[in-house]
């Protein structure tokens, strides 16, 4: 008869696979989900989004390396999945790559909208300075809202952020830079409607070269000393 | 004015230097200062706004019974073949089809699984949903589809086309769906064709067409793609040559129909006798 075998080795592949799914990628459901329900604004969309993300996951378990991010991996599978799904006019990716390549614009904000913006005295402000801000967010492209959910809520780092999105690290750091802006200027606007702010002369900076980056000044820097 | 650094000074993502320079500059720039005062609070109102957003527990549930299916699907089958169950409905329309039905792999996996239940339950140990949620888990998946083809009969919505006729309602779906959507023809003449919508079911791009039948309204929902546990538990009939598995839902019934690689999935305001014999008797193909 046959030798009787060790737990482990009486375990299937299949086993294995999904045992190893439950332990490593499971645990990720809230963060995927509070992803996915940025990128689709729907909470039924949403856990659409994710369990066909799931299981693609779990299909392409072998093509995870143990040890690495599997967060980042698992992110990085919704936000394809939702891409795919929304491609068909290929227009979405089109967005996707505007968002993330376009060039960043520089808003000059007075002290009292930037304080209008942030300050609420009352419970009842700081409530209806949230729903703004959610409404702010509703008009953003989704991979914007993304990747303000991953940068401020989840705390993923910029290089992570690239692996979930497939995108070089700087584009990263222009996107979210520009992704705030764009929040920071539909509330800007939204504000000002509801008289929450007063209206500014400029609310969008009309001279983007008024953004010098850093590079720039250390030369100019550089020369001046 | 480093302003566009600000956000990525916050995030802890400049480089050394450009750290190092960012702070000493912002020493001696109140602007620059304000910014980042500004920059901070307005973080934190976002975090606040956005708030920690747990996943639903049905959608935990929902990838745990995916898990079962696939994990079933590569215990019990070790190639892509499809698994031919006899089946004594099966003769019908087509004489191709011979009197064999294709079955789903996933239900003849389901078969195996139950075959290896006994040390499959064994070796499950920690994850307690293994097999009981195996078992439910090919009717729970095809049961809410066919919740929201109930759901969407139900809540009536518009249709999206302009004019109900057959050639402008297939037009409508081309390239919509990755298959061809012909809308079903009825020999009766008091069944018509009054709308389409695009539906998704659970990850599915599905059509969805509008009839009046004798004045009540029915819906047929056309897919490629069902779960594979959708007929599984389904009652069935054969009635004009066809089979016609159907469910209740929700006090409705819900008949499906094969064809041509398609799903027709229906519901309607009907009896359940006069739903059944009106898909039967529908043109489904070309």
């Amino acid at each position: 008869m046959k030798q009787p075998l060790s737990e482990s080795a009486r375990l299937t592949q299949a086993a294995r696979t999904r045992r190893d799914f439950e332990r490593e990628a499971l645990p990720h459901l809230d963060s995927l989900y509070a992803a996915a329900l940025r990128l689709t604004r729907r909470p039924s969309d949403a856990e659409d989004l994710v369990q066909e993300s799931m299981l693609k996951a779990y299909r392409f378990w072998d093509g995870f390396e143990a040890g690495t991010n599997a967060r980042a991996w698992l992110l990085r599978i919704v936000t394809n999945t939702f891409i795919n799904r929304h491609r068909r006019k290929a227009r979405e990716r089109a967005v996707f790559e505007g968002v993330l390549a376009g060039p960043v614009g520089e808003g000059v904000m007075s002290r009292a909208a930037m304080r209008g913006l942030t300050h609420a005295e009352s419970e009842a402000d700081r409530r209806l300075l949230a729903g703004e801000i959610l409404a702010a967010m509703e008009k953003l492209a989704p991979q914007q809202r993304l990747m303000i959910q991953l940068s401020d809520m989840e705390g993923l780092a910029y290089k992570e952020i690239a692996v979930v999105l497939g995108c070089p690290v700087g584009t990263v750091m222009s996107g979210l830079h520009r992704a705030r802006k764009a929040l920071q200027k539909h509330l800007m606007v939204q504000a000002v409607e509801f008289g929450l702010v007063e209206a500014e002369p400029e609310v969008e900076g009309a001279a983007p070269s008024a953004a010098v980056s850093l590079e720039d000044y250390r030369r100019q820097k550089v020369a001046q000393s | 004015m480093v302003r566009r650094h600000v956000g990525a000074y916050l995030d802890g993502e400049l480089e050394p230097a450009s750290q190092l320079d960012f702070e000493e500059h912002l020493d001696g720039c109140a602007e620059c200062q304000e910014r980042l005062a500004f920059e901070v609070a307005f973080r934190d109102r976002v975090v606040e706004a956005l708030g920690d957003v747990p996943a639903p527990a049905s959608l935990r549930q929902r990838v745990l019974l995916d898990l079962d299916q696939a994990e079933a699907k590569s215990e019990g089958s070790t190639s892509g073949a499809l698994i031919r169950i006899w089946s004594p409905f099966a003769k019908g329309d087509g004489s191709r089809r011979g009197r064999f039905s294709r079955v789903s792999i996933v239900a003849a996996a389901a078969a195996a699984l139950l075959l290896f239940g006994g040390s499959a339950i064994g070796l499950s140990g920690a994850s307690g949903t293994g097999v009981d949620a195996a078992g439910l888990g090919g009717s729970l998946g095809g049961a809410s589809l066919l919740e929201d083809v109930v759901r969407l009969h139900a809540s009536s919505l518009p249709s999206d086309v302009p004019e109900a006729k057959q050639e402008s309602v297939a037009r409508y779906f081309e390239g919509k769906v990755q298959f061809p959507v012909h809308p079903a023809r009825f020999d009766r003449g008091d069944v018509h064709l009054v709308g389409a919508r695009l539906s998704s079911f659970r990850d599915r791009r599905a059509a969805a067409l509008y009839y009046v039948a004798g004045g009540r309204r029915v819906t047929m929902v056309v897919l490629d793609s069902p779960p594979p546990a959708l007929l599984t538990g389904a009652a069935h009939v054969l009635a004009r040559g066809h089979e016609i598995y159907y469910r209740d839902v929700h006090g409705y019934t819900v008949p499906i129909r094969r064809q041509h690689g398609l799903t027709y999935v229906f519901t309607g305001d009907l009896t359940r006798p006069s739903l059944l014999d009106l898909v039967a008797s529908a043109h489904v193909s070309r």
